[in-house]
């Protein structure tokens, strides 16, 4: 079965699409395509954009970093994202259960605030493992803002097979949530990771960049598990490298993220629109995957 | 919007680059897929004459396409016997070239990278007196060696000396990094001839507040292909949060400016 076979016949991508196929019909025969739209430095009307990996902070130099959820909001509508989940810096920055805390607040305000656009990630500080564990119970809470977890191994200097990751991840895998994993430490461990809990989703920031693997070696793991994702956020991108990863391991793997409020907006959607990849495989980047994967955490 | 791409290469390298591009035809059909209007190239060669057999590529690719704009890659050590590395610039002029750039010399007798004036003073002198622009890689300013050339010795310092001492020389710094904000708004501040390309610059809100503080000339638009992926710096400047006229300077205005001035 080839990879289009395979799209029209799995129930699971049919979800995925149906807000596609129907933002598509809103949009009449007449719409551009995705190139076409954002060649013309037009916000992406029609397609179901979720950006799976942002960030804010309430504090702001306002220099370079405006970093709220204001200013990301205003951005990312004006770029045609319809939603946006978050991770706040306070929570990685945390050098006290208290701040983990006040960041994980933070969030729930922001989410209040804008209920249609945006939702976030709960930080699992390592370092701070009973504060963490308990503010992990705030992804099941009724109608919790936050969709599942992310973990910096960069800055906190860990790695995923750590020990004070595994409450995490077990909690994550029984409740079949998503975590987001800025790699520290090798992506050899991400994958026995995956294997280990193979009930939730776990994707690879920045395409495993940074993390001494080669694009081999990503495309390897990201064939072995099929609960391991990559998203696209980067400051740099190799030449033609989507289209390599979709050739690879298929859209399916790959979620479409900015890294706003640290990065900029146009760079990281320009890079799935120019690809050289079809209409439904940017969709399925865009947001099909997202959808897929959050299912019903996310609003409609 | 037009876009002046001042950063491309076109050729094989003796450890392939993923989907290089080979040769002129192939970088204009990429151009018009992405609608990039012209390109600032160079022809790569790894050869015992590495310098000369580039710039003679460069020039034959360029005869294909006036959108094809060829630079000059700099000799940096003489190779031959009475050589004089500043007679360089009349041949390019010579040649109707107006751009230099900067590459490494390679292979295993060659030496470091070296920028000081007590090396090029006198190439500097020429190129500012026709004001031809000098490009230069921000990766050769940090230590970083490569496959086949050696650790090179230049830096942001040297880089700040060159633009004090040849003010009309304009020196553009490809692809520096988003954390070079500091050393990028000094060297603008300090000297007008100091240019430098993104989209590495790429911070949220970067673009714009840099051009709030040295304005929307000093930016140009370079992608580095094949190695990097042009759409970040299209993209970049497409959203900018930036009037059309400053988004125009960038993705070419400047660019074409620069080379407008070479007398």
């Amino acid at each position: 079965m080839n990879r289009r076979d395979f799209l029209s016949q799995s129930a699971l991508s049919a979800l995925a699409l149906a807000p596609i196929a129907r933002a598509q019909a809103a949009q009449g025969e007449k719409s551009q395509n995705i190139f076409e739209q954002v060649r013309a430095g037009r916000g992406l009307e029609g397609v179901d954009v979720v950006d799976s990996h942002a960030h804010i902070e309430n504090i702001s130099g306002n220099l370079f970093w405006p970093l709220d959820a204001d200013i990301l909001m205003a951005d990312s509508r004006r770029c045609g994202i319809g939603l946006t989940i978050v991770s706040p810096f306070a929570g990685f920055m945390a050098t006290s259960g208290d701040q983990l805390k006040a960041a994980h607040d933070a969030c729930v305000s922001a989410v209040g605030k804008y209920k249609n656009s945006l939702r976030a990630y709960l930080v699992f500080q390592p370092h701070f493992l009973k504060t963490s564990i308990a503010e992990m119970e705030r992804a099941v809470e009724p109608n919790s803002p936050f969709v599942g977890f992310k973990l910096h191994g960069a800055i906190d200097q860990y790695p995923a097979d750590g020990p004070n990751y595994q409450p995490l991840f077990e909690f994550a895998n029984e409740h079949h949530l998503h975590v987001l994993y800025h790699v520290f430490g090798g992506v050899e461990r991400v994958g026995l990771t995956a294997v280990k809990y193979p009930q939730m989703t776990l994707a690879m920031a920045h395409m495993a960049f940074w993390t001494g693997a080669t694009a081999e070696e990503v495309i390897a793991l990201l064939k072995e598990h099929p609960n391991l994702y990559v998203d696209t956020c980067s400051s740099t991108w190799p030449y033609r490298y989507l289209e390599k990863f979709v050739r690879a391991v298929g859209a399916e793997k790959i979620l479409f993220a900015t890294d706003c409020t640290y990065l900029a907006h146009g760079p990281q959607i320009a890079k799935v629109a120019f690809a050289q990849i079809s209409e439904d495989e940017k969709r399925l980047i865009f947001g099909g995957n997202a959808r897929r994967i959050f299912g019903n955490r996310l609003p409609a | 919007m037009k876009f002046f791409d001042c950063n491309v290469m076109i050729g094989e390298a003796v450890v392939p680059i993923p989907n290089a591009i080979l040769d002129a035809r192939t970088l204009l059909a990429e151009m018009d897929r992405l609608d990039i209007a012209q390109a600032l190239f160079f022809h790569y060669a790894f050869t015992m004459d590495q310098k000369k057999d580039i710039n003679r590529l460069t020039l034959e690719a360029a005869r294909q396409s006036n959108r094809l704009v060829p630079t000059w890659v700099l000799s940096t050590a003489v190779t031959r016997m009475g050589e004089k590395l500043e007679d360089q610039v009349g041949r390019m002029l010579d040649s109707g070239v107006k751009a230099a750039r900067i590459l490494l010399d390679e292979g295993p007798s060659a030496g470091p990278l070296i920028l000081k004036l007590y090396m090029l003073e006198d190439v500097y002198a020429r190129m500012n007196q026709h004001r031809i622009p000098l490009l230069i890689p921000d990766e050769y300013l940090h230590a970083q060696p490569t496959l086949s050339s050696l650790i090179p010795q230049a830096s942001y310092d040297d880089i700040e000396t060159i633009c004090r001492s040849f003010p009309d020389l304009p020196i553009v710094l490809l692809q520096p990094p988003y954390n070079s904000q500091q050393a990028l708004l000094t060297l603008a501040q300090r000297h007008k001839n100091f240019y430098f390309s993104m989209p590495i610059y790429g911070l949220f809100r970067e673009l714009e507040n840099t051009a709030r503080m040295i304005g929307a000339d000093r930016m140009l638009f370079g992608s580095n292909m094949p190695v990097h992926d042009p759409s970040l710096g299209i993209g970049m400047i497409l959203y900018a949060e930036l009037n059309d006229r400053d988004k125009q300077l960038m993705a070419g205005g400047n660019l074409a400016r620069l080379l407008e001035s070479v007398q």
